[in-house]
């Protein structure tokens, strides 16, 4: 099949019933290399967190896709985003995960940079007879093309051909609001970063991530080791929500799986204290408040999901090759949290998430099944984008209403729905962008 | 940490306890494995903070496994007893290394002991495999049944965890 035959790839006839994802989207090496640059290096990506560089001169290191990047707060304050390679020969000029530099130096041949990106020195520049022109160039550190600050997330894109964040995240702002507001203060990520690989196709996690009818089956063991623990809640999140389950789907990829069963019948942090919870209800409001009591899995297109269940999630995939992956994952909170809530959220955190815990290790080897799996190219076309296709469609929604937004797509159905199509925008995204970059 | 002279029945007592806790893992033999451990026992693996140090407070830092008693053991040996687990299907194959024992404190009822450690982990459905590294302290307790682990913390050097890292992976 040739990899550039957008229409069989993704295969999206939802008005007859059909939606079908080509098992070569998981298989194919040159693929990847297309989505590399045209989804992981041509749209806005996650790259942090705001309260990773609180103070000046703070920095974080990361990639955009396949590129290097370093993060930095400059000594005026100041957020910047720029390619971690020396102008002078390539080199990575920040070689550490994180720290606090008013300056970086280059350790090939000593070119300087401040933390805002400004070359301020080149070693011996007088006596290298550089010619005329060399004086014209700009020696700094190059900055990327955009680079965007929503409440504390922050994205970079290597392209400069896209909207504006507030547009690109559209509607599934609310979701990300219904976390950030979660504290006065704002959103911690607690020491403690989490880094994992697993051998198989970046899309598997993106479509896991808003999978519940994956949940009984999958996580059955854990299931079973629950149910052993003393209750500590009811079996639904909101007593005041009488429906189970739905999707919202956004566009540019963006989707919200929600849920109110609280399957491992545990508190939520930020209501296991009842005063403090009290003072966020007065400040957000009954119908948010509940909102930030449902499960709500957030997918932002192409390579970040928010997971407000048991405890709160933030973790971001970077494709290795099209059949490795790696992930990154914060346990995320509210600034001044009570300290017993606090703990309970670290436990519910490792617990679940964990690549050493009881549950994302299961998901972690079914990934490597279903890339194992899907190898059998023999046998067509999967049958796992169906769930869901023969509801009705389109409008806004009471729930939707209640929260004052209207999404492109919803469903709304039982626990057992398990809907499907929430996968979908992403894959017309990715079809998108990798049709605009294929474009002649 | 104050070094001396090990006592050698300490040495002894805490290089027998130490190598069962690794066959025990390596045999499959998870209830003589949870016998090794007090009900109140501390098994914590903390995440690291950085490139140098690892986290150092359970309560408001992430770590990549903590328990604070024998019952978070006893879920994990009952998950894989389920035989719902992905995870243990197959179960992967082990092999536990201990070396570079040293007691560093000693008396009538507690011994705390570090070690370095290696695991070598054989996955038979993907025929791949993987080591896993680091130090170890083991603060044992002498009790009416004989000298137990209390606590077992574990520094892992390489983090990046492939795929999963389980009990018996440590």
């Amino acid at each position: 099949m040739n990899p550039v035959d957008l229409s069989r790839l993704v295969d999206d006839r939802p008005s007859e019933g059909v939606f079908n994802v080509h098992r070569s989207a998981f298989l194919d090496p040159d693929l990847f290399e297309l989505e590399m640059r045209h989804v992981f290096e041509g749209t806005w990506q996650f790259v942090g967190l705001e309260s990773q560089v609180a103070k000046p001169n703070d920095y974080f290191t990361t990639t955009l896709g396949r590129q290097p990047v370093l993060v930095s707060r400059d000594a005026e304050g100041t957020l910047v985003c720029l390619l971690n390679s020396c102008r002078h020969r390539g080199a990575i000029v920040v070689p550490y995960a994180s720290g606090n530099a008013a300056r970086h130096v280059c350790r090939y041949h000593g070119w300087t940079y401040a933390s805002g990106g400004r070359n301020t020195g080149i070693s011996n520049r007088e006596d290298g007879r550089y010619p005329e022109a060399f004086a014209a160039q700009d020696h700094d550190l190059v900055p990327v093309a955009r680079f965007a600050n929503y409440r504390g997330f922050l994205f970079a894109s290597l392209s400069a051909d896209v909207p504006s964040i507030e547009e690109h995240l559209g509607e599934s702002k609310v979701f990300i609001d219904l976390v950030a507001d979660q504290s006065p203060q704002g959103l911690e990520a607690l020491p403690g970063t989490i880094t994992y690989t697993f051998e198989g196709n970046w899309k598997l996690q993106f479509e896991n991530g808003l999978d519940f009818y994956h949940f009984a089956s999958t996580h059955a063991s854990y299931v079973d080791v629950s149910r052993k623990r003393p209750p500590a809640a009811g079996p639904r999140w909101s007593e005041e929500e009488s429906a189970d389950q739905g999707t919202f789907m956004f566009g540019r990829g963006h989707a919200v799986m929600w849920s109110n069963r609280n399957s491992l019948l545990v508190q939520r942090p930020i209501s296991q204290d009842a005063e403090a919870f009290a003072a966020l209800k007065a400040r957000v409001g009954p119908v948010r408040a509940k909102w930030m009591h449902i499960n709500r899995n957030l997918n932002i297109f192409p390579n970040m999901q928010l997971i407000d269940v048991s405890s709160l999630q933030l973790r971001v995939w970077k494709p290795l090759s099209v059949n490795r992956t790696e992930m990154t994952s914060w346990c995320l909170a509210p600034i001044g949290e009570p300290a017993a809530a606090r703990r309970l959220r670290i436990r519910q955190y490792e617990d679940f998430f964990n690549p050493t815990g009881l549950a994302t290790s299961d998901d972690n080897v079914i990934y490597e099944w279903q890339q194992a799996g899907l190898a059998a190219q023999a046998a067509g076309p999967t049958q796992g984008y169906q769930r869901g296709l023969g509801a009705p469609r389109g409008g806004g929604n009471a729930h939707a209403t209640e929260l004052g937004f209207r999404p492109d797509e919803w469903m709304t159905g039982s626990f057992g729905m398990g809907s499907e199509t929430c996968f979908h925008p992403g894959y017309r995204e990715w079809a998108r962008l990798l049709g605009k970059g294929l474009a002649p | 940490m104050r070094l001396s002279m090990a006592d050698p029945d300490a040495q002894r007592i805490a290089a027998d306890l130490i190598a069962r806790d690794g066959l025990f893992l390596d045999r499959c033999e998870w209830d003589e494995w949870l016998a090794l451990y007090t009900e109140d026992c501390v098994f914590w693996v903390p995440a690291w903070r950085n490139e140098s140090e690892t986290v150092t407070d359970p309560d408001t830092e992430v770590s990549l496994i903590y328990h604070d008693s024998r019952v978070g053991l006893e879920e994990r040996v009952h998950r894989v007893r389920t035989g719902k687990s992905v995870t243990t299907m197959p179960m992967p194959r082990t092999a536990h290394f201990v070396s570079n024992l040293l007691v560093t404190s000693a008396s009538a009822g507690r011994i705390d002991v570090h070690s370095s450690w290696q695991v070598a982990i054989y996955q038979p459905r993907s025929a791949t495999q993987y080591t896993l590294a680091g130090r170890c302290e083991h603060v044992l307790r002498g009790t009416p049944s004989g000298w137990k682990i209390a606590s077992k913390k574990v520094i892992l050097i390489n983090d990046r965890v492939p795929t999963l890292v389980d009990f018996y992976c440590l």
